[in-house]
């Protein structure tokens, strides 16, 4: 199978969605297709997380088997840079 | 003639076994081991000032303060270390001042200033642990990257008006470990490179946008890392280098386990255990390493000419940190057009080295090169 289904959601639970994706997508594709379609604030980044797993999907990897399985959970989370003042 | 104590002896330890009588009756909490602790805390601001009294409070034997700022009134509303009649004080110098007064036993030492003024290599290698505190993704990855180098546990701060990320990356358990860098997004380089022109003069009209905190998000923030400084001195509960969020609205958190990444800016280049050797920052490469690359910290001033044959005198800008300078260098102060050539770079041969800056001081933080597939950090110091 070169197609992957999977829940997308953002880190407060506000946004949700399924999405078919194709193996070949990346960590960085999914992001931009939540930032695009939810119309995410664009001065903040993001990263992308297996929330089944507990762990984190590189922008540069692939959706491949063994990082995403057919119903996971996936969650795009804030990098967040405040810190100072 | 009876042998009198010392008045501080006595004072010190009595006092200290009372002020951490609490802390005792903890079955996993060690004093000494946290009075033996020494860790670096880089930005006093409002996370910092969560986490050097937490530290503080804790006991933590020794706290290096680092920050270049200075207070504001808009700073007091998150800042439990400063007052109103600070406005206007190193940030640095005053959250030290008033860790002390919280304990006298703790030893906190202000560096104010640009922590990479005041820190090589190898000072970052003397700390138990560094915390991150500061606010912008720059200074994180130049943290980063010294902590990677000198083999150190790096912890990671970060909030907004409703959220709190702590990263920990526990350098010291080898190179397997990721580091801050591994899996950042690209918008972060792309968002660092907009705050400069290309060659890494910053540009004179940048402004940074402010993101809006509270004390809920940064005082979470640093009992966050406090609690993480001390796992990793008692039960070592993480591995691996991980991930938190906390929303403090829903209290919903996630803890990721994080990917070493085999394209990442930050480690990738690193081959094996670094091997740092402090050097003197006048430059004299070794016979026989001619030839080799050496990869500076930080982006240098190699030459600057104009283009229209204006005579220029640019000894004050040629072989010093670009990023020392902003996009104006680009602007002829004689023929008043944009027609400065300025030369910028980050590598440079053994010779070139040798070429450039013969018996001069290198201007970076530290030079990195391979021997026999080695990483070697040259910790250049004055």
């Amino acid at each position: 199978m070169d197609m992957v289904i999977i829940i997308l959601r953002t880190a407060d639970q506000a946004r949700k969605a399924e999405l078919t994706l194709q193996r070949s997508n990346t960590g960085a594709d999914v992001i931009q297709a939540a930032v695009d379609n939810w119309n995410l604030p664009i001065d903040t980044d993001y990263s992308l997380i297996n929330a089944g797993s507990g762990k984190n999907i590189l922008p540069t990897q692939r959706l491949l088997d063994d990082v995403v399985k057919d119903g996971d959970v996936l969650e795009i989370q804030p990098v967040l840079v405040a810190g100072g003042m | 003639m009876p042998e009198t104590k010392p008045e501080s002896s006595w004072d010190l330890t009595d006092k200290a076994s009372g002020r951490y009588l609490r802390h005792n009756l903890i079955d996993w909490f060690s004093q000494e081991e946290v009075a033996a602790a020494r860790v670096a805390v880089i930005g006093a601001g409002a996370i910092g000032n969560e986490t050097i009294k937490n530290l503080t409070l804790l006991g933590v034997g020794m706290i290096d303060v680092f920050d270049f700022d200075t207070i504001e009134l808009h700073n007091l509303t998150r800042s439990v270390l400063f007052r109103e009649f600070d406005v206007g004080r190193n940030k640095a110098e005053c959250a030290a001042e008033r860790a002390r007064e919280l304990d006298p036993n703790v030893n906190v030492r202000a560096f104010a200033g640009d922590f990479r003024d005041h820190m090589s290599v190898h000072q970052a290698s003397t700390y138990d642990t560094v915390i991150c505190c500061v606010d912008n993704f720059e200074a994180r990855i130049r943290l980063s990257k010294m902590c990677l180098l000198a083999g150190t546990d790096f912890i990671n701060t970060g909030i907004d008006s409703r959220s709190v990320e702590i990263g920990f990356y526990p350098l010291s358990r080898g190179t397997d470990i990721p580091c801050y860098e591994c899996g950042l997004p690209p918008t972060v380089y792309q968002r660092v490179a907009r705050r400069y022109s290309c060659g890494w003069l910053k540009k004179a009209a940048f402004r940074e946008n402010a993101v809006p905190t509270t004390i809920i998000t940064s005082a979470m923030a640093g009992a966050a890392a406090a609690a993480i400084a001390l796992d990793k001195k008692f039960a070592g509960t993480h591995p691996g280098a991980v991930r938190i969020l906390i929303d403090t609205k829903t209290f919903r958190q996630s803890i990721v386990d994080l990917t070493k990444d085999p394209e990442c800016g930050g480690c990738a280049g690193i081959d094996g255990v670094p091997l740092v050797i402090p050097t003197k920052r006048t430059v004299a490469v070794v016979p026989g390493m001619e030839a080799e690359e050496f990869t500076s910290s930080d982006a240098i001033i190699t030459d600057c000419a104009c283009k229209n044959g204006c005579r220029l005198d640019v000894s004050h800008i040629v072989l010093r940190r670009a990023d020392e300078f902003d996009d104006r260098l680009f602007e002829c102060p004689v023929c008043k057009s944009n027609s400065v050539n300025v030369d910028i770079r980050h590598t440079f041969t053994g010779a070139e080295l040798i070429g450039f800056f013969d018996g001069k001081p290198f201007p970076a933080d530290y030079l990195l090169t391979k021997i026999k597939d080695h990483t070697v950090c040259y910790d250049l110091e004055d």
